[in-house]
């Protein structure tokens, strides 16, 4: 019962804030205000989901229920998927909510109450999918986010970008919605109940008496979610809109909205739909998916000048992983149960860490836009000597997000690429589906060498190099901005050292999800005190451990070993001036912009099919195509040409004509009255006389 | 698998890699200089450049303190890297379940600290050549990561010291012949040496990532980059032909300097008798490379 009153609170507490910052206009008090409930909310809710993870119990409770008009209730039900998410959802609240406190007086025209409420509705939105299991609500609450996050993109809205970013957001999702509404309309025309327990049993008999419909189901839920998740070819408007919001915003975005999507896929694919043939099938369309989003997304990555543009589609880049490893997963778990739980984790732990290290970068192309007023690669540059702690958190989530062991993205990555090619060695899986899954993994191994080369480009453009004018000329960024991003960084690098602790949150999740039998954790990973090992097959041989810890200390011990050799050859120092080759340049004549970097690699993804230009594999320039419609539809669809303007001319016209009696001189009217006094004179003595 | 066998064992690696490396650069240069009929200086030459390097004075043109720490992050890094390679026996020092992508991974951080230093120093030219050695690792890194997967495909193991085993006892197949070709024939960008040494190409963009290094930092480049041509022979020479091996790890250590040798004399002719390559004829050398060798793992899923 304690439980639920900790939720409770948490929620009561969020509305509260919605609530209060609608009122507050100013900035700074609205941002002390909701910082203050967030800090209650993130412990409330990492208090209470921690709890239920140790103690590996589930919160059941229900709410209210609408059962007389519908058979939908608010069920609570809390497992360790939904308290690990719930972790993840606390941590960005906390870190977006201490960012953006000053990081919003860097927008001139903005106040508070703009963005404020929508980011607490995104917060209680966020909770509510991941708590509830009724399809009712859960598509309420989808329905709320969207609604919350289209109102935050566009709260700029004297921007021309904000608008059409935030249209494509708005139709896209709603499409998306569509197909999810649609799904449940079938579904509850079979069950009769909202609850997602009873759709189970409903979808079970489906799978026996209609294979069609059932597949038509998952398709209208894949596209549902992967639309929100920003896989392509779905999420095409992701590019376009991520950027557009404040910065903080987007962080929450990008850290835990497009996540949530990965949620909801997950839990309707282990736990909603049951088991069957047709997982497998399921299983590799995601994975494809995946491969081609993590193709595509991150080669066009790498052409991006602006830095928030960039990371966005690093946002549809990462997903991608998650989707192989969920889909490998999704494969494998019933024919071989070691691989799939492998390569499920895998999927699972690079969502906790990418929603990590991409809440991080996000804040890192706010602090550059509170800097410099641009997040633009090409105009900023040298602002590690003005923002030194920042540089450092952009260097950690840079090389977080490239999987550099020891960061925290090398384990998961680990994972993925070595459950997608330990395939081949499953003897019941065909050739091509062997091929394709290693293809699979090959692809995310060259890709990951290219998420690093775009990150480096936006570390080297932004942070390195002259400095250039700043907007304000004060040392450092305000404090919270910068303890907010340290804190992910530093969350980084323990999820990095120390693996193990997010995978036995993770392993727990999964196990309690799915319902076949699964083997346990110590029979997969072999842990012990800073290292874990693992074992693909049950009598596979115990390969070793991975140690990132010892890593660090062999790094100190040879940094030590090299400055002393610096300081034994002490080494006269000097300081100097940039040379160029003997002539004198400005710097602002000799720079190296961030759209110089990787000219010829982009030359070559970069070619044209018809009239579409592709840069890096990315449709960059259409074509403004003219749909022709015949001539009378035009007409028919236009009522203002053959009704409105015709007679509103003819009635204008009579007004004029009348309007010209009155135009005349005084005299005239002078003796039109005489004339008309005379005329009723001459009535009255006629009606009189008569 | 004892304690005093893997610092032993460790402890040779990095003699090898580190230490030696200087040696063997003196003797490319030797070679070098006969290909050219000049006379060339001592076999000991560059180990006589470092130390006068270490003491030469250090020029600063930036504050940034990237710029004074990535150098030695350069040297750590092919350290690390030159632990998982197998030199005394089959078992490299170092290994765990997934070593041949740490591998991987160990040696782009080698290129990562080049970059940072370059970027740091705010030298437009320094500039270009980090942007053409990060497309060079790029395209490259694939090649050296198909050869390893097929590798691992064949042992169904992903440590390099079972590939090792598997190579050494069941004999060359087709794919691994194969991923032994491509991974030679991708060497020399491996190394960074000419045809592929645009990012550091002297008359083109003046010594490119290196240009502001001075002193020390500028020794510690130089000696990551001639550790680098040794570690990448011994990558060559131990993994994808590790014939012959025997019982005793001091005999290993000196067959396996033997092998690199002859490597090293072999990628030194390759050296002085190319041109060097522009970096977008590289860039598709090295992707054509990378994408023929996706043969070898689907020969290598058949079981040939």
């Amino acid at each position: 019962m304690e439980y639920i009153s900790y939720l409770t609170a948490s929620l009561m507490l969020l509305l509260m804030g919605m609530v209060f910052t609608s009122f507050i206009k100013n900035k700074s008090v609205s941002g002390m205000v909701s910082l203050i409930i967030t800090s209650f909310f993130s412990g409330f809710i990492l208090c209470f989901s921690l709890k239920l993870i140790l103690k590996n119990t589930v919160l059941e409770y229900e709410f209210f229920s609408l059962s007389p008009l519908l058979n939908s209730s608010f069920q609570v039900f809390v497992d360790s998927l939904s308290a690990l998410f719930l972790i993840i959802i606390a941590i960005a609240a906390f870190c977006v909510t201490m960012f953006s406190w000053k990081y919003l007086n860097a927008y001139k025209i903005y106040s508070a109450y703009r963005f404020y409420p929508f980011l607490f509705l995104l917060f209680i939105s966020s909770v509510g999918i991941v708590i509830i299991r009724d399809l009712l609500f859960f598509i309420f609450f989808w329905e709320l986010m969207t609604l919350s996050s289209w109102l935050l993109v566009i709260s700029e809205r004297e921007k021309r970008e904000a608008l059409k970013g935030g249209l494509q957001y708005f139709i896209a999702t709603h499409v998306a919605t569509a197909f999810l509404i649609l799904a449940s309309v079938i579904l509850y025309s079979y069950s009769n109940n909202f609850s997602f327990i009873e759709i189970r049993k409903a979808l079970s008999i489906l799978i026996e008496n209609n294979m069609l419909l059932f597949n038509f189901i998952c398709l209208l839920i894949f596209i549902a979610f992967v639309t929100k998740a920003g896989v392509l070819p779905f999420g095409f408007w992701l590019p376009n809109t991520y950027p557009q919001a404040p910065s903080s915003a987007s962080s929450f975005f990008g850290g835990v909205m497009s996540k949530l999507a990965v949620y909801a896929l997950f839990r309707f694919f282990l736990s909603v739909i049951p088991f069957s043939s047709n997982t497998q099938i399921w299983g590799f369309i995601i994975a494809t998916a995946g491969v081609f989003s993590i193709f595509v997304g991150t080669i066009a990555a790498l052409t991006q000048d602006e830095a928030k543009r960039l990371m966005s589609f690093h946002a549809i880049g990462q997903v991608g992983y998650m989707l192989l490893g969920i889909g490998t997963g999704l494969y494998f778990i019933n024919t071989n149960p070691f691989l799939g739980m492998i390569a499920l984790t895998g999927g699972l732990l690079h969502l906790f860490n990418n929603s990590i290290y991409k809440s991080l970068l996000f804040l890192n192309a706010g602090a550059i836009f509170y800097k410099t007023g641009t997040t633009d690669l090409n105009k900023v540059s040298g602002l590690i000597k003005v923002m030194p702690l920042t540089t450092m958190t952009a260097i950690v989530g840079s090389l977080s997000i490239a999987g550099v062991p020891p960061f925290n993205g090398f384990v998961s990555k680990l994972l993925i690429f070595e459950s997608s090619i330990w395939t081949a060695k499953i003897s019941n899986a065909s050739f091509l589906i062997k091929g394709i899954f290693i293809i699979s993994g090959i692809i995310s191994v060259f890709i990951s060498a290219i998420t690093l080369a775009s990150f480096l480009k936006f570390v080297n453009s932004s942070f390195m190099g002259k400095l250039k004018t700043l907007r304000n000329d004060k040392k450092d960024i305000p404090w919270t901005m910068t303890v907010s991003q340290i804190m992910l960084a530093i969350l980084c690098l323990i999820t990095g050292l120390f693996p193990i602790i997010p995978l036995e949150l993770i392993y727990k999740a999964i196990l309690s999800v799915s319902e076949i039998q699964l083997p346990a954790f110590s029979e997969i990973f072999i842990s012990n005190f800073a290292g874990i090992g693992i074992n693909f097959c049950p009598n596979c041989l115990y390969g070793g451990a991975w140690f990132p810890i010892f890593v660090i200390f062999s790094v100190l011990i040879f940094s030590l070993l090299i400055f002393a050799f610096e300081k034994y050859a002490q080494a006269p120092k000097r300081d100097v001036d940039t040379w160029y080759g003997g002539k004198e340049h400005t710097p602002e004549e000799v720079t190296y912009t961030g759209h110089s970097f990787y000219q010829p690699f982009k030359d070559l993804v970069s070619f044209k099919i018809g009239k579409i230009k592709f840069r890096g594999l990315y449709p960059s320039e259409f074509p403004s195509f003219k749909v022709s419609v015949p001539l009378w539809i035009k007409k028919i669809i236009n009522p203002d040409e053959w009704l409105y303007y015709p007679v509103a001319n003819k009635i204008e016209k009579l007004f004029n004509l009348i309007e010209k009696l009155y135009d005349r001189l005084i005299q005239h009217y002078t003796f039109l009255f005489i004339i008309g006094i005379v005329l009723v004179i001459l009535l009255v003595f006629y009606l009189l006389g008569g | 698998m004892n304690t005093s066998w893997i610092i032993l064992s460790a402890l040779i690696n990095i003699f090898v890699v580190l230490f030696l490396s200087p040696f063997f650069d003196g003797f490319t240069r030797k070679v070098r200089a006969l290909i050219q009929s000049r006379v060339g200086p001592p076999p000991l030459q560059s180990y006589y450049d470092i130390l006068k390097l270490m003491g030469k004075e250090d020029l600063k043109s930036t504050i940034n303190p990237l710029f004074r720490i990535s150098p030695y992050l350069s040297v750590i890094s092919i350290a690390m890297a030159a632990l998982l390679i197998p030199i005394t026996d089959f078992n490299p020092p170092f290994n765990f379940w997934g070593d041949i992508f740490l591998f991987i991974y160990i040696i782009t951080v080698v290129g990562i600290a080049i970059i940072i230093t370059a970027s740091a120093s705010e030298n437009p030219f320094a500039y270009v050549g980090a942007s053409r050695k990060m497309m060079l690792h790029l395209s490259v890194e694939p090649i050296l990561a198909i050869a390893l997967i097929t590798g691992a495909i064949n042992a169904g193991s992903f440590k390099i010291g079972d590939i090792v085993t598997w190579y050494y006892s069941n004999g060359p197949n087709v794919s691994m012949l194969l991923a032994t070709v491509c991974v030679f024939l991708s060497l020399q960008a491996l190394i960074g040496k000419i045809p592929f040494d645009v990012s550091e190409a002297e008359q083109e963009i003046a010594e490119g990532v290196l240009i502001e290094l001075s002193g020390p930092k500028y020794a510690c480049v130089k000696w990551a980059n001639m550790s680098k041509q040794v570690l990448f022979c011994l990558v060559f020479s131990q993994i994808f032909i590790p014939w012959p091996m025997t019982e005793n790890f001091l005999l290993n250590t000196i067959i396996a300097l033997l092998k690199v040798t002859i490597i090293i004399f072999i990628s030194t002719l390759i050296e002085a008798l190319n041109p060097r390559l522009r970096i977008d004829q590289a860039l598709k050398y090295n992707l054509t490379l990378a994408g023929f060798s996706i043969t070898a793992i689907f020969l290598a899923l058949l079981g040939v």
